[in-house]
């Protein structure tokens, strides 16, 4: 009898160990079904412009019936990083994938199609490619500008009776924040800034981007090589620090990106965020109207330096995979010469995604909201600081800086010790 | 045994009670108020009970899929564990 | 005893064969990535055990194993006292018992990553409403600080688990013998001694699997560091598990972030097989 039972439990167990393993090899066979079709797999991070970016592939997929794109959207940059790698270590490597700078660059170099030829690429506006060109390849293709600054909000600055077109350079800014300052009851502010400290990208790699960059001569490649940082506008860096930190509602340490923009600023609590152009949709999603027609960007004056630059860059780089089959590697740069310089995509970048275009060829009138704007014609004039945060070493901007100017605005550490730690810490990363 | 209830000790368990209480509370007051209001008003009730939030989740998360994602991963993971372990169980105990 | 057949081993093989694949692989692989200078993409080159040489000196390491060792000795007291606390509160004669058995569970109905989000609102802003309202100054800028935040866990910690304990101590103190109880109260045991020589010893066998249970679930915590302080202010509330993330992560050192996981699970796992050896030799046989 209990011969019996065993068999029957083992017979049980055997068919349903085969199930399952059944069930596994089926889930990976369904994917590859369009035999005919050209399928191209888009891993790509920006969660913002998900729902847009699908409706515009499905559009290019009606135009091209012989091409099936696949999109996978991961976000958040911690994430995204692990996220690919983990597809191209399990061997389901994407045909299009996201760099950040030249760093991903190098990490990734091998893996990377040169798109030199491309017509997208030849529609770069100039310096949008510097970070992702290595040897005269150019191995990824922008996807938009961004920039950031001082925004502020227009009402409050014309009842305080002030010009911002005056504000030229750090005298005065401090100026017009102390006259802020001194109207905060009758304009009915909490303060005048609200500084994120918690946020360590807005301090460690925004805020210090803008005094690191004339260092290196705005260029992310020449930040990426430099064996070390020497904090030449470090003072200034300080200046504008302490006058946020002064002027801004506390306890700045865990002050966050929703306090800073959603609550405080959009409920106009505060007068001046120090934030770019892609706080217009959380704007928005408070008050619209301020959000269109409330605000405006200036730039942060680097005391004894160029004051009136705007940090401009590119945010995010696409790669194409080379260790594709030839024709996924065409058809991805077609879909991106498609996505950039044909004029349905271009109207689609411009005016569904919303995106400051990194190319040439755009009716700029399109661009609507004034943040946006700004750093269109900034970076039209030239008038820019680069972004060559992206050229840090790994971590250091957030991990390092970012952790040391928490440390500094809970008075645990005093302005020599961040910078001091953090040029030692750049120096040893550089040094590995 | 018979023993009287103690009404001080059931006053004790209800007041900890409203303080485990307290974060579901939060959570499902602000759940029906607009972003704006989040912010302006945070613990009293919400002026209008507005049923925004639940549809932007419903439409945006796309509820029902993942649902399914969630019972199928659950359900067949609890059918294997139990099968399995209790195989391994009476092998081992046997 | 069985004979160990053919039929033993059979029905041993898929907890064995899963426990291979998904447990002992991964990690002898992960031993032999910590001998490596991978980045995540290549494998580098071996580098023995530099990457351990390395880890000692490393002080964001050891700040959090040194936050995570304090953070583990006072939850761990906290939830089992006030998880103990709740099981004799809710197995008293009470109206409400098994309502409030409910309520204390609920909070691990929810997920640790949600559960921190929702307290990081209280802590910031109901915390300074409140302190507003009734004027009392500590109650502002919470998690601001190392100390705020580290409170700010514990109390997650303590609300999230200890109705879960309690649930654990409640089958302990149900299963006593009622006899014992009564035999020493009219032997004129006051409460103090009845909870002290007959209650203690017959719960510890609750206490073994209660302290495993936090003091594993305290030395791993993650979802909940990430969504209530994010390890800030200055990274100074980070525990070990977020501290080895972001250094794979973010810093993309993941051979050097595998070698600090290999001390870690080795921390963990004596800390571990010490404790359940020491709360055996105290239980008492039924």
């Amino acid at each position: 009898m209990k011969e019996l039972k065993f068999s029957k439990g083992l017979l049980a167990s055997l068919l349903l160990t085969t199930g399952i393993l059944a069930a596994c090899g089926n889930g990976e066979g369904a994917s590859s079904s369009d035999e005919d079709k050209v399928t191209v797999d888009i891993f790509q991070f920006k969660v913002e412009f998900k729902d847009q970016f699908e409706d515009v592939v499905a559009l290019y997929e009606k135009e091209n019936p012989d091409v099936n794109i696949d999109i996978t959207t991961v976000g958040g940059g911690e994430d995204y990083g692990a996220a690919l790698r983990s597809r191209f270590a399990s061997g389901n490597e994407p045909a299009i994938f996201n760099i950040g700078g030249p760093q991903d660059v190098a990490d990734w170099k091998d893996n990377l199609t040169d798109l030199t030829d491309t017509d997208a690429a030849g529609a770069a506006l100039d310096g949008t490619l510097d970070g992702v060109t290595v040897e005269s390849e150019v191995l990824g293709l922008p996807y938009n500008q961004e920039g950031y600054g001082f925004i502020y909000n227009t009402r409050l600055f014309e009842e305080a009776g002030i010009d911002p077109a005056s504000i030229t350079d750090f005298a005065s800014l401090e100026e017009a924040v102390k006259t802020l300052d001194s109207k905060k009851d009758e304009l009915g502010l909490d303060a005048v800034f609200a500084l994120p400290g918690k946020e360590a990208w807005v301090t460690g790699l925004h805020l210090s981007n803008t005094f690191i960059a004339p260092e290196f001569d705005h260029n992310v490649l020449d930040a990426f090589d430099a064996p070390k940082v020497e904090f030449e506008y470090g003072d200034a860096f300080k200046k504008i620090l302490d006058l946020q930190n002064d002027y801004s509602a506390q306890p700045t340490v865990s002050l966050d990106y929703s306090q800073q923009v959603e609550e405080l600023f959009s409920l106009e609590r505060v007068a001046i965020i120090q934030q770019g152009n892609w706080v217009y949709g959380s704007i928005a999603g408070i008050d619209q109207e301020l959000a269109d027609s409330g605000v405006g960007l200036m730039p942060i004056p680097v005391d004894g330096y160029d004051e009136g630059g705007l940090p401009v860059g590119v945010p995010m780089y696409w790669g194409v995979n080379s260790n594709q089959d030839d024709e996924v590697v065409e058809a991805s740069k077609d879909f991106l010469n498609w996505l950039y310089t044909s004029d349905a995509g271009k109207k689609a970048v411009l005016e569904d995604f919303k995106f400051i275009p990194a190319y040439e060829g755009y009716d700029t009138t399109k661009i609507t909201d004034p943040m946006s704007k700004a750093i269109y014609e900034a970076a039209e004039s030239g008038n820019t600081i680069g972004w060559v945060f992206m050229g840090y070493p790994t971590g250091w901007g957030e991990d390092v800086l970012g952790a040391n100017i928490q440390k500094y605005l809970s008075d645990e550490a005093d302005w020599e010790e961040v910078v001091d730690s953090a040029k030692e810490a750049w120096e040893t990363e550089r040094s590995k | 045994m018979r023993k009287k209830r103690n009404y001080k000790l059931e006053i004790l368990g209800i007041f900890l009670a409203l303080i485990w209480l307290a974060p579901f509370y939060l959570m499902i007051v602000n759940s029906f108020k607009s972003k704006r209001e989040i912010f302006t008003n945070t613990i009293s009730l919400p002026e209008s009970w507005n049923l925004d939030n639940y549809i932007e989740a419903f439409q945006e998360l796309d509820f029902l899929r993942t649902l399914f994602n969630s019972l199928l991963i659950t359900i067949s993971s609890v059918v294997l564990i139990i099968i399995f372990s209790a195989m391994a169980a009476y092998a081992l105990s046997a | 005893m069985r004979t160990k057949d053919i039929s033993y081993w059979l029905f041993l093989a898929p907890v064995l064969i899963a426990l291979f694949l998904v447990v002992v692989v991964p990690m002898l692989l992960g031993v032999y990535y910590s001998f490596t200078s991978w980045n995540g993409i290549v494998t580098g080159d071996f580098v023995g055990l530099q990457n351990y040489i390395d880890l000692f000196k490393d002080e964001r390491f050891m700040d959090a194993l040194w936050f995570t060792t304090k953070f583990s000795i006072v939850s761990v007291i906290l939830i089992n006292v006030i998880g103990l606390s709740l099981a004799l509160l809710v197995t008293s004669y009470l109206k409400t018992s098994k309502l409030l058995r409910t309520i204390f569970f609920m909070p691990n109905l929810i997920g640790g990553l949600i559960l921190g989000f929702i307290w990081q609102f209280i802590f910031i802003k109901v915390f300074a409403s409140v302190g507003e309202m009734i004027g009392m100054e500590s109650l502002q800028g919470w998690l601001s600080t190392t100390e705020t935040g580290f409170w700010g866990l514990v109390i997650l910690m303590s609300w999230q688990m200890a109705g879960y304990i309690m649930v654990i101590y409640i089958a302990y103190l149900e299963g006593m013998p009622k006899e014992l109880l009564e035999a020493s109260e009219i032997d004129g045991a006051s409460t103090v001694q009845r909870f002290r020589f007959i209650v203690f010893p017959l719960v510890a066998p609750g206490f073994t699997v209660s302290m495993f249970l936090t003091l594993s679930n305290a030395f791993k915590l993650y979802d909940q560091n990430l969504s209530l302080t994010g390890g800030g202010p200055f990274n100074s509330t980070e525990m070990v598990a977020m501290e080895i993330f972001k250094t794979a992560f973010t810093q993309n050192d993941f051979a050097f972030a595998q070698a600090k996981a290999v001390v870690f699970f080795i921390i963990v796992a004596i800390i571990a097989l010490l404790q359940v050896y020491f709360n055996k030799r105290k239980e008492v046989e039924m």
